[in-house]
């Protein structure tokens, strides 16, 4: 084993799993091209767009911006993870139902992004909403529409008792 | 793609320290890496050893003494964890406030206090606002501790007074007086501050008695107004808010900023001269409420 390889065990979208990774990997790069899933975007590279967020423990972060080590124990949510047996995720109907995406590219992390929010507030303010989606850039500057598919998919959810 | 290192995850402070004094300017602390990371991305840093320091027990603490009014924040609190904290709400709202603007939740999420301070990047938010609440910090090595306000900490652009073996332990901030109210406002047309100005005044009976100004983002460190200070104790709340443009003035003449992608000499000068005034003139308008 090369000396520089760290092993990791920690839950991918719910599964258990392990891997070997370098230290110096990304965790972008070690999720699209070691474990392919692509649905993870890379875009500015700089923890600004957010198009690599993906949720570490229900925490958003910037895949693009930490090692892939990090994950060791932890549970790693990507957007493939995101919907269940009985179909798709209350954001994911929502987004579709309110046109919450044009292009599709800021879509996983604006999703993510959003799901962490909804986690810690149910039922966010309009103004809540803008708040903390600041941190995802649109190029399509479709915000409003994903401003009305997050307060939709908290109807959903709250509806649905999950 | 990052060039190749060695990862060391050290057990103790002390373990970490011996390595950073092993391994001097090749090794690099990581905490949360949301400002490393992009270093080493960028192939600006030079790093064949990282140092990450997660797996030290207890480097997470955010305590608050009640005894000593005093605020502790371990080297592993990320600037969330202060957001949303009570007891950081109930006793500095401001730094609640900046933390809620810092960067983007995400960063925030992963980010540090401890390593933001130890970045000193000079467009950042914390490190002005708390030189403005007098804050210190343990600087802990193999060797033992020392401690020292935070002023004295940063000592250039991106450079520290921490010598090779030395961490950021521990950051205290002591609760503002009774009577003390503040203001931090920021321009921030990008994802950093271009200017960040802190303001915290001591008022007895509507007179100024103690106060720090602290301007950021415009010189290699933050910066005591000391000339706007002078001036404002012992004055009034009243004369204070009629000559709140021209502490902003006074201020921004003893500020040096550098032109760059955020804008000219001149410019910075004006957004601090006007955020001066806003912060003194809020200020001042608080303190009548109070009264």
């Amino acid at each position: 084993m090369n000396e520089s390889m760290v092993p990791l065990r920690f839950r991918l979208n719910g599964q258990e799993c392990r891997a070997e990774v370098d230290g110096a990997d990304l965790l972008i790069d070690f999720i699209r091209d070691r474990l392919g899933l692509t649905g993870t975007k890379r875009s500015c590279d700089m923890e600004i767009c957010g198009a690599c967020t993906v949720l570490l423990d229900g925490k958003a972060i910037s895949s693009c911006s930490v090692f892939a080590f990090e994950v060791d124990g932890k549970d790693l949510l990507t957007i493939e993870g995101l919907a269940g047996r009985d179909g798709l995720h209350p954001l994911q109907q929502a987004f579709i139902e309110c046109g919450g995406f044009q292009c599709g590219f800021c879509t996983p992390g604006m999703i993510l992004l959003a799901k962490s929010l909804l986690d810690e507030n149910p039922d966010p303010t309009v103004e809540e909403i803008r708040e903390y989606m600041d941190a995802n850039i649109c190029r399509c500057t479709g915000y409003q529409m994903i401003i009305e598919s997050i307060q939709r998919a908290a109807k959903l959810t709250k509806s649905k008792g999950i | 793609m990052i060039a190749p290192f060695t990862l060391h995850r050290p057990q103790s402070l002390r373990e970490a320290s011996s390595l950073l004094s092993e391994f001097k300017a090749d090794a690099r602390v990581l905490a949360g890496g949301s400002e490393l990371i992009l270093l080493l991305k960028m192939g600006l840093a030079d790093v064949s050893h990282i140092v990450d320091i997660k797996r030290i027990p207890g480097l997470a603490h955010l305590d608050y003494d009640a005894g000593s009014e005093r605020l502790r924040i371990g080297p592993l609190v990320t600037h969330r964890t202060l957001e949303k904290s009570e007891v950081v709400r109930n006793h500095f709202p401001l730094i609640v406030e900046m933390e809620k603007q810092l960067a983007n939740v995400r960063i925030r999420n992963v980010g540090t206090l401890a390593g933001n301070l130890s970045f000193a990047e000079p467009h950042a938010d914390p490190g002005t606002l708390l030189v403005a609440h007098n804050a210190t910090v343990t600087l802990t090595s193999g060797e033992g501790e020392r401690v020292l306000n935070l002023e004295d900490f940063f000592f250039d652009y991106y450079e520290t007074v921490l010598k090779n073996d030395e961490l950021l332990a521990e950051i205290t901030i002591p609760k503002p007086a009774e009577n003390c109210l503040g203001a931090y406002l920021r321009f921030c047309p990008g994802e950093r501050p271009m200017v960040g100005v802190a303001l915290l005044v001591e008022w007895n009976d509507g007179v100024c008695s103690k106060l720090r100004l602290v301007l950021g983002c415009v010189g290699p460190k933050p910066l005591r107004a000391s000339d706007a200070e002078e001036w404002m104790v012992g004055k009034s709340r009243e004369e204070i808010q009629a000559r709140a443009d021209d502490i902003g003035n006074q201020a921004a003449m003893m500020c040096q900023p550098l032109e760059d992608i955020w804008g000219s000499v001149e410019y910075k000068k004006q957004i601090v001269k006007t955020l001066v005034a806003r912060a003194v003139s809020s200020v001042a308008q608080k303190a009548a409420g109070h009264e």
